[in-house]
């Protein structure tokens, strides 16, 4: 019996081997299948102004499945490029879940990769490291030469990327700042006839909260961030509390965005205030109560009818957004002022990979992808008439063709944030006519920190932050979800982060941070 | 004389290894593929550990990053990390194999004293059933009993015992011990308990009758008869679970206590401190560092449980 066991167990082992071979073996041979089919069609590809196109590999990041006819307009895009830049691209979507991965395998590997979406947003990208390990092209020269369109597009912010005054990335041109908002249910609003607009401070809030609590039995009034580990600390600490700039990662941060200060967050009076506040907040039932091992983001809490509202980063046509996320009206409540800074503007970003063969191709068809609408709108919307149609030629809106709808579209990424300059884009019929123009004057407002472009590096203290960062997931959610006693726990927390070496990140922070206003004449 | 007699046995043996071979060597052949599987899947990866003492820079490739020696063990002894994730992974595998074996013995006593044939049946496939249970399903029972709304909270401390407002169990480090102590024995008992039933109705009946002929209760029957019978493989039981103390069961330890920061000083034990190493730093080297800490610490417990073992009962022993 045992020795039957013992066979049976190699030859099942034997067998996952053989299969695990052969699976190799097939990605292998469909893989090399792709290459050559590629090679067929740049060989068809017509020969303009006497000059070979070449072909560029562009990655970018999807959330869904790859599109079914992504293929269809690669190969409209194709036709197009080819007459403007005489080059063809080669489209190669990469879900988020593995883009990091992915894109660090292409960049060491040598795989043919012109254009990347990369940036700072750590959860996709890892941009700083990218460009300090010299995997990205400087694109200074070029953009010089090739991309006026982009720095008309940007503005200021096309440098904001920089890093030692090189600039390997440019962000693209969408809500470029946020402000935290209070978004919450409309039909609860007008049942107790309160009015958004009044609402300003935290008392006011509070008044809310306890209607919602007092008398809707089942629904928590308040989620402290959209996702389910989002704390106050983030959505309110350097937002609504005060005019600050997170610099990124919460470690070391301004705690006013005009001032190039670094300080610890954790150890301010902000922060003990706020955590008190969440404390007391839990204790009354204003916020989850389950926060610890909620899962849920806040959205899908609202749809399923037991939660009020939430803290959230916004911008305009946030409503329309949410609500669609929500399944019923939501409301925004306007909290804090509109602030820009380096996270904001260079969370998605468009860079060149160093190992790219013709990186003056690369910056053109770039450059059209922030100042050519028609590129832009097969980039984000696919081709007229197969996926969607015009409804108001003169104002730009469209809506799915005939026949097509949201779940049978062919193309419909919903990335459009990410090709470049959203805002020469169409709009869907249902949003705001204005849009764009609305979101161009929220850029504009915003009180941007001084800070803005500078970018941490945090090779040399490594270890400490390895350190500070596993002390901050143990501390920071249950204090910023009021779920632990602040008077105990934060002691604790602000003495274990020491004791880990913040103070050696912050300071390290602030000098690379006083180097960065020097070379960039900031006072 | 003895060297003449020392070659001699040499040879013999050495014959007797080639027939053995001959013999069996359909048998060898197909251990192949398993040996495959263990170089691939155990040995060939060892080869990874030099990364933990490199400087991971892509521009220089894998091999020929800088060497940076211990630095990037540093970050674990900055926070106490190594020391709590150390003691908790011993402790509580320690823990385990007393309470789970006490429990899996008394509980196969009792199911022995059953006579209803179709009894012991269903209190079998009771006691086993949560064995078979996914740890994620496992984890939402949990949730369901310490829930801040959950069945302890509400029905028995503020319902039953009348106090004004229950436990946050998911931020309270203090009783995380106790629970995972339970779920654990909850969920791997039956197992154990199934092995030890099997071998107490192995034992034969003449020593029962012969007992109850002269005289003896049944308190004395399992006393006298019942466990030192089962005591063979009771001590092989908990010799192959000390040769695991160093592994840690990754549901148990993530997925139980949902993963909740406010509790990690008692449920952080070495392979939930990996895994969140590399999820959040995506730092390759320092993450390495980790895997090699726990191998290392690892190997010795195993070197120390195994000179336990040989003290005990040499033939149990792995080397």
């Amino acid at each position: 019996m045992k020795n039957m066991v013992r066979r049976m167990g190699s030859l099942l082992l034997a067998l996952l081997l053989v299969i695990s071979l052969t699976a190799c073996g097939n990605t292998g041979e469909t893989n090399k299948g792709e290459t050559s089919g590629n090679a067929v069609t740049e060989g068809a590809g017509k020969e303009a102004a006497g000059e070979k196109p070449v072909e560029l590999t562009m990655a970018f990041l999807i959330f869904g499945p790859v599109p079914n006819d992504l293929q269809k307009v690669n190969d409209a895009i194709n036709e197009y490029l080819l007459e403007k830049v005489n080059c063809t691209l080669k489209m190669v979507p990469i879900n988020a879940s593995n883009y990091s991965q992915q894109i660090d395998l292409m960049l060491t590997s040598g795989e043919p990769l012109d254009l990347l979406a990369d940036g700072t947003i750590t959860a996709f990208f890892n941009y700083t490291s990218h460009a300090s390990k010299g995997q990205l092209y400087p694109m200074g020269d070029l953009l010089e030469q090739y991309g006026q369109g982009i720095t008309d597009a940007l503005g200021d912010y096309v440098s904001a990327a920089a890093i030692d005054g090189e600039v390997y990335g440019v962000a693209t041109n969408r809500d470029l700042a946020a402000r935290t908002s209070f978004m919450c249910r409309t039909s609860l609003l007008e049942k107790y006839n309160i009015d958004p607009d009044k609402i300003k401070t935290y008392e006011d809030l509070e008044n809310v909260f306890k209607t919602i609590k007092d008398n809707e039995a089942g629904v928590t009034p308040a989620m402290a961030g959209q996702t389910a580990n989002g704390t106050l600390f983030d959505s309110l600490g350097l937002s609504f509390d005060t005019n600050g700039d997170q610099l990124s990662d919460m470690i070391g941060v301004l705690l006013d965005n005009q001032k190039l200060e670094v300080s610890d967050y954790y150890e301010s009076d902000l922060c003990k205030a706020l955590a008190e506040r969440a404390y007391d907040w839990y204790q009354k039932g204003y916020i989850l109560q389950d926060a610890t091992t909620n899962q849920s983001t806040a959205e899908d809490l609202v749809k399923a009818g037991t939660l009020f509202g939430y803290f959230g980063n916004s911008k305009p046509g946030i409503e329309k957004q949410e609500s669609a996320l929500c399944g019923e009206d939501i409301t925004e409540i306007i909290l804090s002022d509109t602030l820009s800074d380096t996270q904001k503007v260079t969370g998605f970003m468009w860079s060149i990979a160093a190992g790219s063969e013709h990186p003056d191709k690369a910056m053109q068809v770039l450059n059209l992808m922030y100042s050519d609408p028609v590129f832009v709108n097969l980039l984000d919307h696919g081709i007229e008439g197969t996926h969607y149609q015009m409804v108001d030629a003169e104002k730009g809106i469209i809506n799915y063709a005939d026949g097509v709808d949201a779940s049978t579209t062919g193309y419909d990424m919903g990335v459009d944030f990410e090709f470049g300059n959203q805002m020469i884009s169409y709009i869907w019929e249902g949003d705001s006519p204005t849009l764009w123009q609305d979101l161009d004057s929220f850029n504009r407002s915003a009180v941007v920190s001084k800070a803005m472009g500078f970018q941490f590096d945090s090779t040399s203290v490594k270890t400490e932050y390895a350190a500070v960062t596993s002390v901050i997931d143990k501390y920071k959610r249950s204090l910023g979800q009021g779920t632990v006693d602040p008077n105990t726990v934060l002691p604790e927390f602000v003495e274990m982060l020491k004791k880990a070496g913040i103070d050696t990140v912050i300071k390290e922070k602030q000098v690379q941070l006083d180097a960065f206003a020097q070379t960039n004449n900031i006072q | 004389m003895a060297d003449e007699g020392k070659a001699l046995r040499g040879k013999k043996k050495q014959k007797r290894t080639l027939q053995k071979l001959k013999r069996y060597y359909m048998l060898y052949l197909m251990m192949i593929p398993g040996l495959i599987y263990l170089l691939i899947n155990n040995y060939v990866p060892m080869s990874g550990l030099y990364l933990a003492f490199k400087n991971i820079d892509f521009r220089l490739g894998l091999l020929g990053s800088d060497w940076i020696g211990f630095k990037n063990f540093e970050f674990l002894f900055r926070s106490q990390d190594a020391f709590i994730i150390t003691r908790n992974t011993i402790l509580y595998n320690l823990a385990f194999i007393v309470v789970n074996t006490v429990i899996a013995i008394m509980l196969s006593i009792l199911l022995n004293e059953i006579i209803s044939i179709r009894r012991i049946k269903l209190y079998q496939s009771l006691i086993l059933l949560p064995y078979l249970i996914s740890m994620v399903v496992v984890s939402y029972l949990v949730l369901a009993f310490l829930n801040t709304k959950g069945f302890i909270n509400s029905t028995i401390i503020t319902g039953l015992l009348g106090r004004g407002t229950g436990i946050s169990w998911y931020s309270e480090a203090k009783y995380w011990p106790f629970i995972i102590i339970f779920v654990n024995a909850w969920k791997n008992v039956g197992y154990l308990c199934i092995i030890y039933y099997a071998s107490i109705i192995g034992i034969s009946s003449d020593y029962y009758e012969a007992a109850s002929l002269d005289g003896a209760r049944m308190w004395q029957k399992i006393r006298y008869i019942t466990i030192p019978l089962i005591k063979p493989t009771v001590i092989t039981m908990v010799l192959l679970s000390l040769g695991r103390m160093f592994y840690s069961d990754f549901g148990l330890f993530y997925q139980v206590p949902m993963d909740s920061g406010a509790i990690y000083s008692t449920t952080n034990v070495i392979d939930t401190y990996v895994y969140r190493a590399l999820i959040q730093l995506s730092d390759i080297g320092m993450s390495s560092a980790a895997g090699v800490y726990q191998s290392v610490v690892g190997f010795i417990v195993v070197l120390g449980s195994n000179l336990v073992v040989r003290k005990v009962s040499k033939e149990n022993a792995l080397f």
